[in-house]
């Protein structure tokens, strides 16, 4: 087991390592030199701040800089983790899960306003559950319509999506329901101090209590998956669908219901940014959030595994965040794209990388009991 | 024989009602949708129409959207360095056969999973389609290039519709022409026969001779030219620029149409237009009744969503779809 938990640990360093060979090409493409563009990306993600206690710090790390960086980066990683779980769970159960988006801005609107309407750390309480809820029912509906009308999932997330991110628009947007008049922008009002996630780690746009949250989630889907029925049959189903269903598995209510869990933690990933980071439900967040999109790299990455997402996440917040901070090694309007380009090209090798796994697997000679160490 | 029949007749009584309804009425709600529907079909029905004959085959192609970036972006530069509308179509349809190509060797010959590699094709190309944008164009944006034309065709005579179809871009023809071509490829020619063998049964066509994998690999690079022609047609052809993820998700629909369409290319063609009459209805509803713009988006989505739900089609599907083909 440690040994194919290390092989899966290198195997993801070494595709990290080659998409950003890759990228270098790209950055060369566009240019500019790679390397200066690396280094500016990695301060830029705050990796270097524990490095400012080498003795004399030979590096000339700049503790402040370097902090603040760091903590843009796990406060970019906390919603990360939520929607990377969100496609964990689907994957387990061989689902595909793209409707991260659309259960996120749902979680985020309930969220807001249920804790905007009670307030205070109760009102947190429940409008993170209410989050969670909103999320879930969205993801139900993709798992009914897969389990019941056999409708592919990829299309009816997409789909919901849509639906979901425009219906909110309508109602933070100008004119909307939900829109506060007094600011003459797409937004709704600001949740008032009390109502909102406490800081941990710095100033106003610090790591927040969700950081916690996320790091729970992830331990509640490892116990789930791992060491309950209901994961049992997730994986049962993912595995083989029909072998499931002989076994008395119904795969129907299980596709239903790992949607809904995937819902539910798509839902959380809004209602924790809202409540953490943003304060405030606007049009513009909602039509351009890529933190649901981005989830599908962090699940594929970290191959669904609790600690896999947690990694994954911090990587692409750190890449995030560190393309914020280029500028001069690398232009920073190109920074997004290029990260953009990272993560597809990440995704494409994820694929790769299985069948290069499975291909070995097959060539490997069984080991003989009690012969191995 | 009735279920042959039944998309023409649809078809004749949709465009019959259509005409009526357009026409009668003369109101401003109705007026231009024919020619609106037709212009929100055509990226539609070449997506879709690619999309069919690599499903065909049996390889899904979900980066349809990423094709399409690929194609509006790479297919304006293209008509931007040649100086001709005609070099854009050439250089979209060559990059488009690329991307494909990768699509194609990562699930045809690699076996991977067909899911990831097409949303890994759609981040990719979103990205790199950003990037070149504006490395290369920057903040203002695309210049003038050479646009696909209008064709403008002696049709005015047609009662009520002449002036919205006498003049139509040549893409717009394309895509109406090419439908029953592909359906004459499909159903009529030992080509379109061994196609549909290679999507239904991979291992009792290699039986026979028939090349899998020649077949898959011709599918997918078609379905990557289609779809980059319908991205060209969106950048070029519809609008004279392009904009960051200027696809808003048509890739997408694409494939729905395919599904909803009973893997047909008349069908293909009928849900196409049915989508587009709910977009091109939304529009007018937006401007004439004054219903809120994120609402009139939303409906083609719902559509959509609603029409596969219904419909219910997957047992239409090609049997080895998604499925890779192990060569021995």
């Amino acid at each position: 087991m440690a040994e194919r938990r290390l092989v899966r640990v290198g195997s993801a360093l070494a595709l990290v390592l080659a998409a950003l060979v890759v990228s270098g090409f790209v950055i060369v493409a566009t240019g500019h030199n790679p390397f200066p563009a690396f280094g500016a990306l990695a301060r830029g993600s705050g990796v270097d701040w524990p490095l400012q206690w080498i003795p004399g710090n030979p590096l000339g790390v700049q503790p402040l800089m370097a902090k603040a960086n760091l903590i843009a980066t796990l406060v970019q990683a906390t919603p990360l983790v939520f929607t990377g779980l969100a496609v964990s769970v689907a994957l387990q159960a061989g689902l595909f899960n793209i409707g991260g988006t659309g259960q996120m801005v749902v979680g985020a609107l309930f969220g807001f306003v249920i804790t905007d309407a009670i307030t205070g750390p109760f009102g947190i309480t429940v409008g993170l559950l209410a989050g969670a809820l909103g999320g879930a029912a969205l993801g139900a509906v993709a798992g009914a319509f897969k389990g019941f009308r056999n409708v592919n999932e990829v299309i009816s997330t997409i789909m919901l999506n849509y639906i979901a991110v425009f219906a909110i628009r309508n109602l933070v947007g100008i004119g909307g329901a939900l829109q506060d008049v007094s600011t003459a922008q797409g937004t709704t009002s600001e949740l008032n101090s009390h109502s909102v996630l406490p800081v941990l780690w710095g100033n106003v746009q610090g790591v927040h209590v969700g950081a916690v949250l996320a790091l729970l989630a992830a331990g509640i889907y490892k116990v789930v998956i791992n060491r309950t029925p209901f994961g049992f049959a997730i994986r049962a189903v993912g595995a083989n669908g029909s072998a499931a269903s002989y076994s008395g598995i119904s795969v129907r209510r299980v596709t239903v219901a790992a949607f809904a869990m995937a819902g539910a933690f798509g839902g959380l990933a809004g209602a924790i940014e809202i409540a953490g980071v943003q304060h405030r439900v606007t049009e513009n967040f909602v039509a351009s959030t890529q933190i649901g999109f981005v989830g599908i790299a962090v699940a594929l990455l970290g191959r669904s595994t609790a600690s896999g997402v947690v990694f994954a996440s911090l990587l692409f917040a750190a890449l995030d965040s560190g393309a914020r901070a280029l500028s001069g090694a690398f232009p920073s309007d190109l920074a997004r794209p290029l990260a953009t380009v990272i993560q597809g090209t990440i995704i494409l090798l994820v694929g790769v990388e299985a069948i290069l796994r499975r291909r070995l697997e097959r060539h490997r000679v069984p080991v003989v009991e009690g012969a191995s160490t | 024989m009735i279920r042959r029949f039944a998309p023409v007749a649809t078809i004749i009584a949709a465009l019959v009602a259509l005409t009526i309804v357009s026409g009668a009425f003369r109101s401003s709600l109705t007026i231009g949708l024919v020619g609106a529907t037709l212009r929100y079909s055509t990226p539609l029905v070449l997506a879709g129409l690619g999309s069919l004959v690599a499903e065909r085959s049996g390889v899904t192609n979900i980066g349809l959207e990423g094709l399409m970036l690929t194609g509006a972006f790479f297919g304006i530069w293209g008509a931007d360095i040649t100086g001709s509308w005609v070099g854009g179509i050439l250089v979209a349809a060559v990059t488009g056969a690329l991307l494909a190509t990768v699509h194609g060797i990562f699930c045809i010959h690699l076996q991977a999973n067909q899911g990831i590699s097409g949303v890994a094709l759609t981040v990719l190309a979103t990205g790199v389609t950003s990037l070149s944008f504006r490395a290369i164009y920057g903040s203002s944006g695309t210049p003038t290039v050479s646009r696909i034309p209008s064709i403008s065709l002696p049709l005015n005579w047609v009662p009520l519709i002449g002036d919205q179809i006498s003049k139509l871009n040549v893409l717009v023809w394309a895509a109406i022409l090419a439908v029953p071509i592909v359906a004459m490829f499909l159903e009529k020619t030992p080509w379109g026969t061994r196609l549909s063998a290679v999507g239904e049964h991979p291992q009792a066509a290699a039986t026979v001779g028939i090349p899998v994998f020649k077949y898959r690999y011709s599918a997918v690079i078609f379905s990557g030219v289609l779809a980059a022609l319908a991205g060209a047609y969106l950048s070029f052809g519809l609008l004279g620029s392009f904009s960051e993820g200027m696809s808003a998700g048509r890739g997408f629909i694409a494939l729905a149409v395919v599904i909803f369409g009973g893997w047909r290319a008349g069908g293909v063609l009928i849900a196409a237009a049915l989508f587009s009459f709910t977009s091109a209805l939304g529009d007018s509803l937006q401007t004439n009744a004054a219903v809120s713009a994120n609402l009139v988006s939303l409906l083609p989505y719902a559509a959509t969503l609603v029409v596969l739900v219904v419909a219910n089609r997957a047992t239409a599907a090609p049997s080895a779809l998604g499925k890779p083909f192990a060569r021995q």
